[in-house]
């Protein structure tokens, strides 16, 4: 049994808390994803399962066994630290042996794992070198082969990508994968790089303050995330979130544009929540610019009255500031009437700065939340289940993020979007933000 | 203690730049401050040149050649004269026994103490390395007659190993270790855990190998240092036989010059030679691990 | 738990040496010479005589207590100068105005502080001999006529500082390169660019920069500095001529071993403590507050 059983985990230093109340269950061979801002306390737990932090409360359990109070050297873990945490003074070869020697193991064994890793790894030319005659991609290499050589029940990994450059990490990201799926030990794995996340994680814990805001795979934590928290966290540029949207007669009052709000989402998730404000979340990815020639706004939405019963699904704007990324653009977007910026992406000719312009609403990739406490209020069932055959389609979500780096998307076309279907949903296989470069 | 390595590329570039806005250029600046420096090294080195270059002369080229470094008549009068009227050997053994044992003594206690102050946790270490750190600011005046009356107790007056006896632990070499092994990435340690190694190879292996330079320089400062030491071994040596270098060395100096001009300097040139040569040697250990002492933490 | 325990009871163990060192040989002592500096004894005497603050006030009303008080601020004064400020300046020079030869500076001035002092004292002693050294040698066609400076009061003084600052200058210095290490290249420039004058940039931009270690130098030079300097009183001058170069370390030494007097040699050692005591605690003050760190 290689599950890891977390029960109400709590950590302290001193008098500040770290982790509150931490409860989740790791499943034997997968892997997951500790995914926060700096200072969550996801490296603190990673800790704390190595065995290198002592818990002040609440149970770990590998397996069926308790423990809290194992040393680390007892729990079968293997851990690629932030730094590498390599022998300086060490070979290449010794600095893989050197755990293995120590405790006794044969060294025909020895040999034979030592060998496997060297040439999974491709360090076999660099066996003899010292770690300062080594590149910062074979240094981190090393560091796998120390954690891989020693075929432990659980594979710990603390931000081991983040000293690296933005090509090798890419690379080092696949390499994970690769040995994880030849071992399957259970992997956890830290990182504040929701990218790293998306593309190593089967599934993901995001956490925030101590706690896991969201725990699932990396598809439905980016179309179904449970909290602003959430939304805000993954997707670059992030989620448009609202906050104190007015509700009335059917539709949120943006600034001064009045949206209608779908049949589907009143009935299904409004109606079961009434308020008279929400906090809204639109992804820059699904709202639509549209163009309506130099200076003016459509002639139907100039007529559109907040107040009145003409309500459209359009945002009137301006456009204060564009990003151009080469492939696409975000476009900021001042909606009239608000004090905040709307980020449109944009992957055609993108407007001029200052060029009025209408948004239009997705609502099939539209979110609702909870004006008190941020929680998301829910989906309508035809947009989960339109959202999660789009997941699926391109092969689940397991395997779903590893896979799809590169895809361009040139789909989401104004055709597609304009028509209300789910914009993009073929060439939406790659999460547009990931694939610019430089994130 | 790594050093802006570019600096001095900057300067000249930059001297040229503005050459023309203020007149001023950097590089004639910078010339004047060599012509200084080099100035300024040759009278500090000028000493230790004038002490070989006597050691070699007769009494009479010395006294009317002072001036000059290359002796006219080289001669080895001056050494012989050492070896005549002192017992040199015997002072210089006793010199290096005081030196060896001191540098061991303090050495294993520094490497010890500074290993229980940085991978060791319990209470009140603060609060001693504190009270330790602090005994760098009392003078030895404020020491010296408790502990001249304990040697005498001890019936060592006058004996080498009372010379060395109180010097067993040393407030430099506990920080400057301290200082070292602190340097070492936590994560080294735990993955050497994670490993399930043991605490005593974790130290073997891991920790020792890393500070060895460390304590290496370390040890060759502590050496240095009792090679040089005045101020306790005057208190406890009396006769010649149980002296050591520098106690000898203060026989032939006198506010008026003295008298044996050529065996004196020999006798100063003999004292710094062991030194002299560590320092050749091993310079670059010695350079920057005093550097290290002016960093706080 | 109990490998905490094993942490605690390993960490006492290692430390025991040294503490047992310290204990007999550092904080015994200490407080021994507290307690004898209210004592009127001779280190013979089977019997000490309890005088309580007598010791000190013997020591405060001795005029010679106030001439030796005044050797010691000058004392200072010129190991500031010579020893601390000079340093400070040539470190600046090495590091951000010469480039070359930067490493031959450091190993070459460096050098004399392996040397002992008693050998330093002894070649000063030629060389600065007023009759027949090198310098008097040299100085004489040019009318300049070498002082008595062993004899003679101030310039003792500044004889002697001269050979302390032989042997401790490079070690000052390679400290305040460390120091000066901590202020970045482009730090300086950027100044340059702006053209500010070295002198600013020293003063504006250095000085406040490497401030903690320019405080830690000051202050060793002064803690050190008056012990290093008793070397050269005791094998040159031995406090003459008249006390003009005993400083208050010489003081405690003169009183306990040639004297005899452990009661005043001690309320002098107090004293000289109480001294090094303050500075550190203006040392802490300055340094926790307006000091720049690096981190």
């Amino acid at each position: 049994m290689k599950n890891l059983t977390l029960e109400h985990v709590h950590k302290e230093y001193g008098k500040t808390t770290v982790i509150e109340d931490l409860s989740m269950e790791i499943r034997e061979g997968e892997r997951l994803i500790l995914l926060g801002p700096s200072g969550c306390g996801k490296s603190t737990l990673l800790r704390m399962i190595a065995g290198l932090e002592p818990v002040t409360g609440g149970t770990i359990r590998m397996g069926d066994r308790i423990v809290n109070h194992v040393p680390a050297g007892k729990r079968n873990v293997s851990m690629v630290f932030q730094n590498y945490a390599i022998y300086p003074h060490m070979t290449v070869r010794k600095n893989i042996t050197y755990g293995l020697k120590v405790s006794h193991l044969d060294s025909a064994v020895i040999e034979r794992r030592l060998d496997e890793v060297l040439d999974m790894l491709r360090l076999t030319e660099y066996a003899d070198r010292k770690p300062k005659d080594l590149s910062g991609g074979q240094r981190q290499r090393v560091a796998l082969a120390r954690a891989v050589v020693k075929q432990a029940d659980y594979f710990l990994l603390d931000e081991p990508l983040s000293n690296l450059d933005a090509q090798l990490r890419m690379h080092s990201r696949k390499e994970l994968v690769k040995i994880h799926e030849k071992y399957h030990p259970t992997m956890i794995y830290v990182t504040h790089d929701q990218v790293e996340a998306m593309t190593v994680g089967q599934r993901i814990a995001l956490m925030n303050a101590g706690s896991i805001e969201m725990l699932d795979t990396p598809g439905n934590i980016y179309h179904f995330p449970a909290n602003v928290f959430c939304a805000r966290f993954i997707g670059s540029p992030p989620m448009n979130i609202i906050e104190k949207v007015p509700y009335n007669r059917e539709s949120l009052v943006i600034g001064t544009s009045r949206v209608y709000l779908p049949e589907e989402w009143r009935a299904e998730v409004v109606d079961q929540h009434p308020d008279s404000t929400y906090t809204i979340g639109i992804r820059p990815e699904h709202l639509k610019l549209i163009r309506t020639g130099l200076g003016e706004w459509e002639r139907q939405d100039q007529d559109a009255d907040p107040e009145g019963e003409n309500a459209s699904s359009r945002i009137r704007g301006q456009v204060r500031y564009i990003e151009n990324y080469g492939n696409q653009a975000a476009v900021y977007v001042r909606p009239e009437g608000l004090a905040q910026d709307l980020v449109v992406m944009e992957n055609s000719r993108p407007p001029r700065e200052g060029e009025l312009v209408s948004l239009k609403i997705d609502f099939r990739n539209f979110h609702l939340f909870s004006p008190e406490d941020g929680k998301s209020l829910g989906w309508p069932a035809a947009c989960i289940r339109e959202v999660s055959e789009a997941v699926m389609e391109i092969g689940g979500p397991d395997e779903y993020p590893a896979q799809h780096e590169y895809v361009q998307h040139e789909d989401i076309s104004e055709d597609s979007a304009v028509s209300g279907l789910f914009p993009g949903s073929r060439g939406r296989r790659s999460l547009p933000a990931f694939s610019r470069p430089g994130l | 203690m790594k050093l802006p390595l570019d600096a001095g590329g900057m300067t000249d570039r930059d001297g040229n730049s503005k050459t023309q806005g203020t007149g001023e250029t950097g590089s004639a600046g910078a010339a004047g401050w060599h012509v200084f420096l080099i100035l300024y090294t040759c009278l500090i080195l000028f000493p230790i040149a004038f002490a070989v270059s006597n050691s070699f002369k007769t009494s009479s080229d010395a006294y009317n050649t002072i001036l000059e470094l290359i002796p006219r008549r080289p001669t080895l009068d001056g050494y012989r004269q050492v070896f005549a009227k002192l017992p040199f050997v015997r002072i210089a053994l006793n010199t290096f026994l005081i030196a060896a044992s001191v540098t061991a003594c303090k050495t294993l206690t520094s490497l010890l103490a500074a290993y229980s102050f940085v991978f060791f946790q319990y209470r009140g270490k603060k609060v001693l390395y504190f009270l330790m750190l602090i005994t760098m600011f009392v003078p030895f005046t404020v020491t010296m007659i408790p502990n001249y009356l304990l040697i005498t107790q001890m019936g060592l007056r006058d004996n080498i190993w009372g010379v060395a006896l109180p010097q067993m632990a040393d407030v430099l070499g506990i920080f400057l270790l301290r200082q070292a092994m602190r340097g070492i990435p936590k994560s080294l340690i735990e993955a050497a855990k994670l490993d399930n190694i043991p605490d005593l190879k974790i130290m073997k292996d891991i920790i020792m190998p890393l500070v060895r330079p460390a304590v290496i320089s370390t040890g060759i400062i502590f050496f240095i240092n009792s090679w040089n030491e005045y101020v306790w071994p005057v208190l406890i040596l009396k006769s010649v036989e149980h002296y050591t270098l520098p106690l000898a060395l203060q026989m032939y100096i006198s506010a008026e010059g003295g008298t044996d001009f050529p065996l004196a300097m020999a006798v100063s040139v003999l004292t710094m030679l062991i030194p002299l040569v560590l320092y050749l040697i091993f310079q670059k250990y010695i350079i920057s691990i005093f550097a290290m002492t002016g960093v706080k933490g | 738990m109990a490998d905490q325990k094993k942490q605690s009871v390993l960490g006492y163990v290692f430390l025991i040496p040294s503490l047992a060192a310290f204990c007999v040989f550092m904080f015994y002592p200490l407080f021994y010479t507290v307690y004898l500096s209210f004592f009127d004894w001779n280190m013979i005497q089977p019997q000490k005589k309890f005088v309580g603050f007598q010791n000190y006030v013997i020591l405060l009303r001795a005029p010679n207590t106030w001439k030796i008080l005044g050797n010691t601020f000058w004392y200072i004064v010129i190991l500031l100068i010579l020893n601390w400020a000079l340093p400070y300046l040539v470190s600046f020079v090495l590091s951000f105005v010469v480039g070359r030869m930067r490493g031959f500076y450091k190993s070459a001035l460096f050098l004399p502080s392996i040397i002992s002092l008693v050998v330093g004292s002894i070649l000063y002693t030629w060389i600065l001999n007023p009759v027949s050294g090198p310098v008097a040698i040299l100085l004489k066609p040019l009318g300049i006529r070498l002082p008595f400076w062993t004899k003679t009061d101030g310039w003792v003084i500044a004889g002697l500082c001269i050979i302390t600052t032989w042997k401790t200058f490079g070690y000052n210095l390679i400290v305040l390169l460390a120091g000066i290490s901590g202020v970045s290249p482009e730090v300086i420039e950027a100044a340059r660019l702006d053209n500010v004058p070295l002198r600013r940039i020293f003063f504006d931009i250095v000085v406040p920069m490497s401030s903690a270690t320019g405080i830690y130098v000051f202050i060793i030079t002064i803690v050190q500095g008056l012990q290093y300097v008793f070397t050269p009183i005791k094998v040159i001058t031995q406090g003459g001529p008249n006390y003009a170069s005993s400083n208050l370390i010489y003081m405690s030494y003169h009183n306990a071993f040639t004297l005899f007097k452990t009661g005043t040699a001690s309320a002098a050692s107090v004293l000289t403590m109480l001294l090094f005591v303050i500075l550190l605690l203006l040392e802490f003050r300055f340094v926790e507050r307006g000091v720049y760190y690096e981190n």
